[in-house]
Formats: structure tokens, sequence, C-alpha cells
């Protein structure tokens, strides 16, 4: 009975400890959809500096000249600031180019991959080890198992 | 003064702003609160699994009661501050999530359970302390406290999600 009792907890645990990797950030697969790559073009409206993620707010150009208001989520404060992304960087009114993946209900939401300034000038914006696709771009993942 | 706009009002504070885009604090809070929230759950779970029959069957309830309440006190003090932070931080993020408030409800009920055993079957303790099957207030109180705690727990992880969130 003890030993049953034991074995039984022991397994729940291990249950429990392999999920966490899972969950512990908010999962990219929860909101967003790796088969719906977008590109996004356009001047920056508004960032919230928030936690736990950031959201850079877009006026994406379309073709026929209109504009289409977009947003896109980063990682933490924190994170951005690591991987070069802060106030002075990215300020109202600046042109960029994102990478990312739509929301999956299909809003004008996006998780950005990275952004690229008019300088060329390349960052990536926190989604490496979210459960984004992993496309080799990023060095600072860990590679594909079976690459 | 309706709630949403004492939210806003609590939203607009500088000290809230500074937590919600704080480099360090924010993530310092949420860890210290996940963190003491495992200390707290843990030894509630073991109090609870003596209620209901499962853990230290030989060991008298007061005894486990004396040991785990100064720590699990501790760790809810830790918990609960760095808890009311993180919402004062972000009132308006948690004002429409159905998860947070559902959280909310069950930590209320959970503390009800728990003050509902202490000033009821508790008081008799003397009578059954070294029993290895409880009282059925004990075991209900226990069954009770683990099907709470582990709502609270699951609710709370899923208040991260945008999943349910009203405006």
């Amino acid at each position: 009975m003890k030993r049953t009792l034991f074995l039984a907890l022991a397994g729940i645990g291990v249950l429990v400890a392999a999920a966490v990797p899972v969950v512990a950030h908010h999962a990219f697969g929860a909101e967003f959809d790796a088969n719906r790559p977008v590109l996004l073009k356009g001047k920056v409206t508004k960032v919230e500096w928030v936690n736990p993620h950031a959201w850079i707010h877009l006026a994406v150009a379309k073709a026929d000249g209109t504009t289409e208001d977009w947003m896109v989520e980063g990682g933490t404060p924190n994170t951005l600031l690591r991987r070069g992304i802060d106030r002075n960087s990215l300020t109202v009114g600046t042109e960029i180019v994102v990478d990312g993946y739509q929301s999956k209900d299909r809003s004008n939401r996006a998780n950005g991959r990275d952004v690229t300034f008019a300088d060329g000038k390349k960052l990536f914006m926190g989604s490496s080890g979210t459960g984004a696709p992993r496309d080799g771009k990023d060095a600072t993942e860990p590679p594909v198992p079976g690459r | 003064m309706s709630i949403h706009s004492w939210f806003e009002w609590v939203d607009a504070f500088p000290s809230s702003i500074a937590i919600r885009e704080s480099i360090n604090g924010y993530p310092a809070l949420l860890t210290s609160h996940v963190v003491s929230m495992c200390l707290f759950a843990g030894l509630i779970i073991m109090m609870d699994l003596r209620l209901v029959g499962l853990a230290y069957p030989q060991i008298p309830v007061s005894q486990i009661q004396k040991r785990l309440f100064p720590w699990q006190m501790f760790a809810m003090g830790v918990s609960s501050i760095t808890g009311s932070l993180l919402f004062y931080g972000q009132p308006l993020r948690y004002y429409g999530k159905a998860f947070f408030w559902t959280k909310v409800v069950l930590m209320i009920l959970a503390g009800v359970n728990a003050l509902a055993f202490h000033f009821t079957t508790y008081r008799s303790v003397a009578n059954w302390d070294g029993d290895r099957a409880l009282p059925l207030g004990a075991k209900l109180a226990g069954v009770f406290s683990l099907a709470l705690w582990a709502g609270v727990v699951l609710t709370g992880r899923l208040t991260a999600y945008n999943w349910l969130t009203f405006n």
C-alpha cells in the first residue's frame, strides 16, 4: 500500500516535471500559428514596454496606399534589452520590418521573430525557445534535434 | 466610481507603471511568487494528506499543525505580498480575466474552508489527535483544501494566457 502510493506520487511528480518546460513560457503554440508566417512592414505607432510581453504597434502599409494596424508580441522588456532593442532604438515613427507568425484567431496580432531596421540591422524579438518554429536563424537557439 | 475606473486610476500610478515596465523587478516578483507558492502549496498538501489519512498516520495532527503552521504562514505572506504587487502593476490586464477572478474566488473559499475547520472540527482535536482515521469533518476539510488549492494553482497558471479574457 505504502509502496504503491509512493510510486504513484513519484509518477505524478515525473509527469508534472516533464510538463513544466512546455508551459513555463506563455507558450507560442497557445496563441500563434507556426503555419501562418507574416512579413509586416510599416511605421511604429506605439510601443507597450510591459511585462510579461512587450507589444509593438505598427501601421502596415498596404498596396492600395492605406494602412492596417497590427500589434506584434515581443519578449519581456528584459529579453528585448538583451537582444539590443530598447526605448531608444524603437520609437514611434521608426520604419521597421517584422518577421513573425499570425495569431490563431486571425486577428491583426502576431508573434515577432525578428525585426529589421531601415539601416539593415536585424534583431531577434525574444520568441526563441518559446515553441516558435526553430528555423536555425538564431545562433543562440539550440539546434533542432536530429539535424 | 465603477470598478473599472478605479482600476484605471491605479493603473496610472507611477509605481504601478514602474512594476509592469521594470527590467528586473517584474521577473524577481514573479519568481518569488512562484517559489513561495510552491513552498506554501507543498506544506498545505502535507497537512491535507494527514487529514485524509494518507500521510504520517502515526503522528498526532496537532504536532504536524504546530510544526508546519509557521512555515505555511511565512510562505503565504511572501506569496500574498508578491502576488498583490503583481496585480498592482497591471490591474487592467487582470480586470477582464475569467481565470484570475476564478482564482480569487477559489482562494477565498480555501481560506473559509481552513478557518471553518479550525473553529469547528479542530477544536476537539484532543479527542482524535492520534487517530489514523480522522472525523469526517477533518477528512472533508482535507479533501476540500486539496481540491481548492489545486484549482488555485491551475487557474493561476492559466491567467498567463489570453484565453477567456473579456473587456
